[in-house]
Parts: C-alpha cells; sequence; structure tokens
C-alpha cells in the first residue's frame, strides 16, 4: 500500500474541508434565520452547542477507528463482520451512556433555574444524534473507502458538519415527541 | 478486559471530559464573541474558522492513528518521514485552506450587501489566526496521538474529541489576538 503522501493529504482533504465549511456556512444560516424563531422562548437553544459537539465526537471516534480498520484490513467493504459489529455496538453504546450522564448532570442544575424537561429531551435527542452519528459515519468512511480515498480525510470533517445539522434536527424532533 | 470494553471506558471517558470541558468554556468563549461584531464580516466567518482547525487536527489524529496501528509510525518522539508528510500537510492545509474560508467569507458578505468588510482584514484575521493555531493545533494532536498509543489508549478513541474542544479554545484565542492586532 502506499504510504503517505504530501500531495494525496493536501488534495484530499483540500477538498473535503471546503465542502465541510460550505455545509458548516449552510448550517449556521438555516438556525440564524429559522430556529431563532422557533426556539427563542425555550432553553432548547442552549443544547445545541454540547449536542453538536458530543455527536461529531463519537462520529470522529467510530470513524477514526473505521479508518484503521480499513487500513488494516480487519474491516472489508460489504462484509460484516465482528469487527464492524463492535465499532458499530461500541459507538452506539457510548453515546447513549454519556448522552445519559450528561442529562443526569442536567437534572442536578435544577436549582440553577433549568426545568425538568430538559433533561430528558436532551437525552433522547442524543439517542437519535448517536444513531446518526454512529449509521452516517460507518457509511462514509465505506464509500470513501471504496472510491479510492482515505477515509481518516474524509469522515472526521464531514461527520462534524452533518452532526451540527443532526443535533439541531433531533432536539427538535425530541421535544415534539415529548410534547415540549 | 474485552476490547469492546475497552472501548466504550476509553470512549464515554473522553465523551464526558469533552462535555464538561465544552461547558466550562462554552460560556466564556461566548462572551467573547460580542468583541468580534466590532469587525464588520469576522462573525460570518468564525464558525467555519472553528470547525476547519478541528477538521484538520481530528483528521490528523485519525490518520496518525491508523499509521500507529499499521506501524508506519512509532510512538516515539523523533521525526520520521511518514510522520514529517503529516506534519506539512496539515500546517500547509492550515494556511491555505483558511485564506480560502477569508475569502468565501469575503464573498458571502459581498452578497449579502454588508458593508465596511476589508478583504485584507478578513484575510489578515483568518490566515494569521490560521498559521498560529495552526502550529499548536498540529503539535498538539502528534503529542496526544503518540502519549495515548504510548500509554495503551486507543488513539482513535482519545485524539478527535480531544483535539476538536481543544482547539475550540486555542482557535478562539488566536482569532482574537489577530483582531487586537489588526
Amino acid at each position: 500500500m502506499e504510504a503517505y503522501s504530501f500531495r494525496r493529504i493536501v488534495s484530499e482533504l483540500y477538498f473535503i474541508l471546503l465542502l465541510s465549511a460550505a455545509l458548516s456556512f449552510a448550517a449556521g444560516f438555516i438556525l440564524q434565520e429559522n430556529l431563532d424563531k422557533i426556539l427563542k422562548t425555550s432553553m432548547l437553544i442552549a443544547l445545541v452547542p454540547p449536542i453538536n459537539d458530543m455527536g461529531g465526537n463519537i462520529g470522529c471516534i467510530v470513524g477514526s477507528r473505521m479508518g484503521t480498520a480499513l487500513h488494516l484490513g480487519t474491516i472489508r467493504p460489504g462484509r460484516r463482520g465482528g469487527t464492524l459489529r463492535k465499532n458499530f455496538w461500541g459507538g452506539i453504546t457510548s453515546g447513549i451512556l454519556s448522552f445519559a450522564a450528561t442529562g443526569l448532570a442536567l437534572l442536578c442544575l435544577k436549582p440553577l433555574g433549568v426545568p425538568r424537561w430538559v433533561a430528558p429531551v436532551f437525552f433522547l435527542a442524543g439517542v437519535f444524534q448517536t444513531l446518526i452519528a454512529v449509521y452516517v459515519s460507518i457509511s462514509l468512511a465505506f464509500i470513501a473507502f471504496e472510491k479510492g480515498l482515505d477515509p481518516d480525510n474524509v469522515v472526521a470533517p464531514l461527520i462534524t458538519s452533518i452532526c451540527d445539522i443532526g443535533g439541531v434536527v433531533s432536539l427538535f424532533l425530541a421535544a415534539r415527541l415529548l410534547g415540549i | 478486559m474485552t476490547e469492546f470494553q475497552k472501548m466504550i471506558r476509553e470512549t464515554v471517558t473522553i465523551l464526558i471530559l469533552c462535555a464538561l470541558l465544552d461547558l466550562l468554556t462554552g460560556g466564556t468563549l461566548e462572551g467573547m464573541k460580542e468583541k468580534f461584531s466590532l469587525l464588520p464580516g469576522l462573525l460570518v466567518m468564525i464558525p467555519p474558522l472553528i470547525d476547519l482547525r478541528g477538521n484538520i487536527g481530528s483528521a490528523l489524529g485519525s490518520r496518525l492513528g491508523s499509521a500507529l496501528h499499521l506501524g508506519l509510525v512509532r510512538p516515539e518522539f523523533t521525526m520520521t518521514e511518514v510522520l514529517k508528510i503529516n506534519i506539512f500537510s496539515s500546517l500547509f492545509l492550515s494556511v491555505v485552506a483558511s485564506a480560502s474560508i477569508g475569502v468565501i467569507s469575503w464573498l458571502i458578505c459581498l452578497f449579502m450587501n454588508l458593508s465596511g468588510v476589508s478583504l485584507c482584514c478578513l484575510l489578515f484575521v483568518a490566515v494569521f489566526s490560521g498559521v498560529l493555531s495552526g502550529v499548536m493545533i498540529t503539535f498538539l494532536t502528534v503529542f496526544i496521538s503518540i502519549i495515548s498509543f504510548k500509554r495503551g489508549w486507543d488513539p482513535d478513541n482519545v485524539t478527535g474529541p480531544v483535539i476538536t474542544t481543544v482547539g475550540d479554545i486555542i482557535t478562539m484565542l488566536t482569532i482574537l489576538l489577530s483582531v487586537v492586532i489588526w
């Protein structure tokens, strides 16, 4: 296998970085244009940064692990094996546990005036966000690898931007489902 | 301990740590954003710039994770060819992609009819903070990857989240510094 070359890293990553920046500009605009109005009255907007960052981090970890496994050959595209299953369920379990822990922390902030519904909404949205982060990062890793791109260059930048959109959608969905 | 349990343990620890760091820094950084509204057009540029540094860092971390597992990079602080290529491409991208974001932000401001936005100013802030934070984030990424691998932690579980969280702080501080200099 060809080891790392400056040209390959720069040309692959530059394109991905600009794509990710475009998504990030877009996410910013969507937030500013619509969600200000929808979320202004509630505390939901305060939950956007943590849910986006945690989703991005989960996606980053799973993507990075997928990159390593694809390079090592322990995961092959198009085949389901033990390593893939472990990464999938490991990502889902870690994500849900972490969102549960932060949700509990939010519950403890009740004396500071954080309403009681904030924690369950955050947790449920976190479950949606985890599913998005894990599923999309695994898919992106496979797609990148099959196209001859290095998944290490592709997944992390894209998944953080995708989770910026996913987090907002998840919060909105969770609030709707819980009737807030 | 099975590999699965190891993944859960490391990942949950890092995720919660990063969430706490996020909470601590989030408020302070939000406060700093007020200062940035003084320079027209700067606010358009800040979210993509922050994401960009995190992305360059986490992609580097992800590559180093693979390279360490493959044995292409050894867990020690010596400048090998593979490490050099990874470091230089990250530094190069920090400059070039930051400059691109500066130009794109300027174009967006033009398109939105924002007045008083200068290309020079946006370009200076983007590139100056890009070089400064790029150097710090790149070397920090290498450091975290190698240290975590040495300690028996999987760098794939550690580097990405830590570098995006710490990178946010570094980037905001370097942007603030370049605004002050300008």
